[in-house]
């Protein structure tokens, strides 16, 4: 499929060519493409000032001053702070996500403050803030402020910081040990012990930051004379941040603002909430009476955004002499940072996430989250399944090899068929409810999948060929199943004003998802215009107040059904009222090209006349009838709904330079109806970037004493345009019957198994006898050593 | 970080370990220091600014003391540095062979560094590191040689050491303290690469 012309637009019998399913230009677009649109740093208000912020060095270590006066002498200085400046307002931040209801589960909450106190926890964490005319002065007198610190050992590796005799991160905890969580099904010791194999391994993921083009801003503002404070932030959840800023300074919900304006990729650290920056310019901006602003610098990025980090695990696999599995068991460390305010989130995403696709009767999976003294672990695009799935997938095909059967065989038989939905799981997902699959048939994407990259024909083929010549191809294939469109709930107003004009306003923000353009055919498709003539607003609460945020790949599952709710009951208002404008019956009327019209006879009347009359200027409104062609709507999904897919790749690598290069890759997903293919796509290309990245050049590095080793571009790596290759993609839609819609999240799906794949992938073109890849990411130079300790040994355990 | 290297000084070790003290030797090799003192017994205070690439004026305060002193063979350098561009602290242990006519200099260091120049410098540290050092190494080598000079030439090697034996302890020291700082700077400069 050729990535750059999405599927044209379907003609239909009223020609509507935004309606769902078609790939309309993108609202958004023309504002992006010509910098009319607002970000964060775009805002500019008289008066403001900039703040800029002192930061530990250290990744541990007591507090045991802070001395302002060289930089409030500092030309430019309007106000230094301190914690001890802060007064009642100093205050750990909130636990976002509680515990969920899990039987044993043992959970210490520790959250992170808004400057530094007693301790310091982790390398960037703040410990005053300066404000002045302009961000050099402030950078200058921030380098003025004395900090007296007494460094505490520090602890950077999960094993380490979990014996007895390591450095404690929080005093008032017995350990460095922030949860224990036990979820089980049926009965693991029973299936091991019937099994005809057992397979245990010990992987290693780890993660990486966001990196998102846009670093993250604050702008706050109080006017005091109207009693309003505005708050500019690059949240991806703006309508919580109001509620919690509203209560922590004592003003009313309605005297706050936040607006979460155009925002240049959020990929989940900006749904942390409650971040020091957040907290603090609010607060300094009531303080001063002047407007303040904050933009985060790429090296701040790297300390002071929450990121995604490494697990441990040790995991087991039983299976039958068919490979048919039995039963897992994994275990394992995750990093939380020296703070954990996301709860229990990503490890609960990674257990769920293991079982994928496939039937697993018996499961034990049992993790111990870790206090460290690095940076804070929230979400970051997969949130922790990427973990789950590549356990998963490394012992289908260890299994594979030692039973000898084909690696996409053994996932065929081992798939759910589509008569086994729903399909409970028994295991407590991120959503508190149950892991229950809603719909799916991965046996279908699994054939498209092996037919689109000629899985069947590669050995024989192509990777023979070049095997002749010297060549090292190898092909992957994996699979995956995404918990998607988690609720709680999230609200949508349509209006239809007098003028004709349409207005779509959700609660939910923008970071590029194009859910000015996704929204407005949901909206376009009940009401009979195009997508175009629907104005959208997302992500000011001034503008609509109820909801959560953009996380979770549920913006299009919860805020799109509530858009299409509130179509709808506008719809209903449109035909009421146009059926007695028309003298028809409601069923005899149709709505296109911006009218109502009388089927048969061409008689009309435009949305925008009907507007009018639905708001007169005489007369009554009738009891039980509202002013307006306007609804507001809701919804709230009782529980999350499972999107899924396969990927599969053919790579060449070279095994003296330990030099990647990826010949194909293909996607086939399935996210329930689509509602905008080019938009899915998008999506899906973005995923996959992600997750090249994290298999070969992302990474975090931190020493022994927890100091981040490259925070910068230049040695943190990300993928550019050259290494991602052509996405070949596919859709299978098995519509989710949790929803009116039937859709399914799609955000985080390109990112999950890339990891997986790449194992399989290169195992594949290396074909060295007991060579095993355990780990992610690689990079050349890890891939090197691999490879030469296996050419070395000989076949490994 | 571990640094680990050894340098070959053209001169015994008596010359070297007390022929450190003669602060012409050392003008030349610490560019960018503004101002050491002795404050205490075998413990300087200093601060030296370095301007490499993007990192300008990072001003640095340090602190070093001596111990385990053992003439002419070895001793330890306790450093602890720190700006606003990180910091460095640990121990570093030198000692003094001889090897031929000359003095074979092993040195060991153990180094916490943290913040800036942790982050943004680390993939340097380990190339260049070896060759500053040397460079300024090579600097107090050539001092030390053109200091040794005139004794050669005019009153006798005995002499020479008889004079170098007069120089006051104070100076003797802070010389110390220069090829201290030499050394402390060529990695400080290493890391802000």
């Amino acid at each position: 499929m050729n990535p750059h012309t999405a599927a044209p637009p379907e003609a239909t019998a009223t020609g509507r060519p935004s309606r769902i399913g078609a790939s309309p230009r993108r609202n958004e677009d023309r504002r992006l493409l010509t910098g009319e649109a607002l970000f964060v740093d775009d805002v500019h208000l008289d008066g403001m000032l900039h703040a800029a912020f002192v930061r530990s060095d250290y990744a541990h270590g007591i507090l045991k001053g802070v001395d302002l006066s060289a930089a409030l002498g500092h030309p430019g200085v309007v106000a230094a702070y301190a914690a001890h400046d802060l007064g009642e307002y100093w205050e750990p931040g909130p636990l976002l996500v509680p515990p969920p209801p899990i039987d044993g589960l043992e959970f210490r909450s520790a959250r992170q403050v808004p400057l530094a106190r007693d301790k310091v926890r982790h390398v960037g964490e703040p410990i005053a803030v300066v404000v002045a005319r302009s961000r050099y002065e402030a950078e200058d007198a921030a380098a003025l402020v004395e900090v007296d610190l007494e460094p505490l050992g520090a602890v950077s590796d999960l094993e380490r910081a979990l014996e007895p005799d390591a450095p404690r991160i929080h005093e008032h905890f017995e350990s460095n040990l922030a949860a224990h969580v036990v979820q089980r099904k049926g009965d693991w010791e029973q299936a091991r012990a019937r099994a005809h194999r057992v397979i245990k391994r010990q992987f290693l993921y780890d993660r990486g930051a966001s990196a998102p083009m846009e670093n993250r801003g604050v702008v706050a503002n109080w006017d005091a004379r109207s009693r309003e404070l505005t708050v500019w932030d690059t949240t991806q959840a703006p309508i919580p941040i109001r509620n919690g800023l509203a209560a922590m300074l004592g003003l009313p919900q309605s005297e706050v603002r936040v607006i979460a304006p155009f925002i240049g990729g959020g990929f989940g650290p900006k749904i942390m909430m409650f971040y020091p920056e957040e907290v603090l310019l609010p607060w300094i901006s009531m303080r001063l009476g002047r407007p303040v602003k904050w933009i985060e610098d790429r090296q701040e990025s790297f300390f002071a955004t929450t990121q995604e980090r490494g697990q441990l695990h040790e995991a087991e696999i039983a299976v039958d002499e068919e490979g048919r599995v039995l039963g897992v068991r994994d275990d394992f460390l995750c990093d939380t940072g020296a703070y954990n305010p996301y709860g229990l989130t990503i490890p609960i995403n990674t257990q769920c996430t293991l079982l994928g696709p496939y039937r697993v009767p018996n499961y034990h999976s049992e993790f111990r989250m870790v206090f460290t003294n690095k940076p804070i672990v929230t979400p970051v695009r997969g949130a922790g399944r990427q973990h789950g799935v590549f356990v998963m997938e490394r012992l289908l095909d260890r299994a594979a090899d030692e039973l000898g059967i084909d690696r996409v065989e053994i996932r065929r038989r081992n798939y759910l068929t589509p008569d086994e939905f729903p399909h409970n799981h028994e295991i407590i997902y991120q959503d508190f409810a149950p892991l229950i699959y809603d719909s799916g048939n991965y046996a279908e994407a699994l054939d498209r999948a092996v037919e689109m990259i000629d899985y069947a024909g590669f050995a024989s083929g192509e990777q023979a060929t070049a095997r002749a010549e010297g060549r090292h191809v190898g092909i992957g294939v994996v699979s995956y199943v995404e918990g998607t469109g988690v609720g709680p709930y999230e609200g949508a107003r349509v209006t239809i004003e007098p003028g004709g004009r349409i207005n779509l306003v959700t609660g939910v923000g923008t970071q590029g998802q194009g859910h000015f353009t996704s929204f407005a055919q949901l909206v376009a498709e009940e009401l009979g215009v195009e997508a175009a003539d629907v104005e959208v607003v997302t992500g000011d609460t001034a503008r609509f107040g109820w909801g959560t945020g953009t996380f979770a790949s549920r913006g299009a599952v919860v805020a799109g059904n509530a858009c299409h709710a509130a179509a709808v009951a506008v719809r209903r208002k449109v035909l009421a009222l146009a059926s007695s404008v028309l003298k028809a019956a409601e069923e005899d009327l149709e709505l296109a090209d911006g009218l109502v019209r009388v089927v048969g006879t061409g008689a009309s009347v435009s949305l925008g006349d009907l507007a009018a009359r639905a708001n007169p200027l005489r007369g009554a409104v009738t009891p039980g009838t509202e002013p307006g062609l306007e609804a507001t709507a809701y919804f709230g999904p009782e529980r999350g709904v499972t999107a899924s897919g396969v990927h599969a790749m053919i790579l060449e690598v070279d095994p003296d330079t330990a030099q990647v290069r990826i010949l194909r890759y293909v996607v086939v997903h399935d996210c329930g109806r689509v509602i905008n293919p080019m938009i899915v796509e998008g999506q899906i290309h973005g995923g996959v970037a992600h997750g090249i990245g994290n298999s070969f050049y992302e990474q975090l590095v931190f020493d022994e004493g927890a100091q981040l080793q490259n925070a910068s571009f230049m040695d943190y790596l990300i993928p550019t345009a050259t290494d991602v290759p052509r996405i070949e993609t596919a859709h299978i839609e098995t519509p989710s019957p949790l929803n009116p819609l039937g859709v399914k999240g799609v955000g985080e799906a390109g990112a999950i198994p890339v990891g997986a794949l790449f194992a399989q992938a290169l195992e594949d073109a290396l074909d060295i006898d007991g060579f095993e890849i355990r780990e992610m990411p690689l990079s050349p130079n890890r891939l090197f050593e691999l490879i030469r300790d296996a050419r070395k040994e000989g076949p490994s355990c | 970080m571990l640094i680990e290297s050894e340098f070959t000084f053209d001169a015994p070790r008596e010359v070297v370990f007390d022929g450190l003290m003669d602060p012409k030797i050392l003008a030349g090799a610490l560019p960018g220091t503004d101002r050491l003192d002795l404050n205490g017994e075998d413990r300087y205070e200093g601060e030296m600014e370095a301007s490499v690439g993007p990192v300008t004026a990072a001003r640095f305060s340090v602190v070093v003391e001596l111990k385990e002193k053992v003439r002419p063979e070895s001793f330890d350098m306790h450093v602890d540095g720190k700006g606003k561009a990180g910091f460095v602290n640990g121990i570093a242990h030198v000692e003094l062979e001889e090897k031929g006519g000359g003095t074979l200099m092993k040195y060991r260091a153990d180094l916490q560094v943290g913040g800036r120049v942790a982050s943004v410098g680390q993939r340097l540290l380990d190339s260049v590191g070896k060759a500053m050092s040397k460079q300024g190494l090579e600097a107090v080598s050539r001092s030390l040689a053109e200091g040794m000079a005139p004794a050669a030439q005019g009153a006798g090697a005995e002499v020479a050491a008889a004079s170098r034996a007069a120089l006051p302890a104070q100076r003797r020291a802070r010389l110390r303290l220069y090829l201290v700082v030499a050394i402390l700077l060529a990695l400080v400069l290493v890391l802000l690469l």
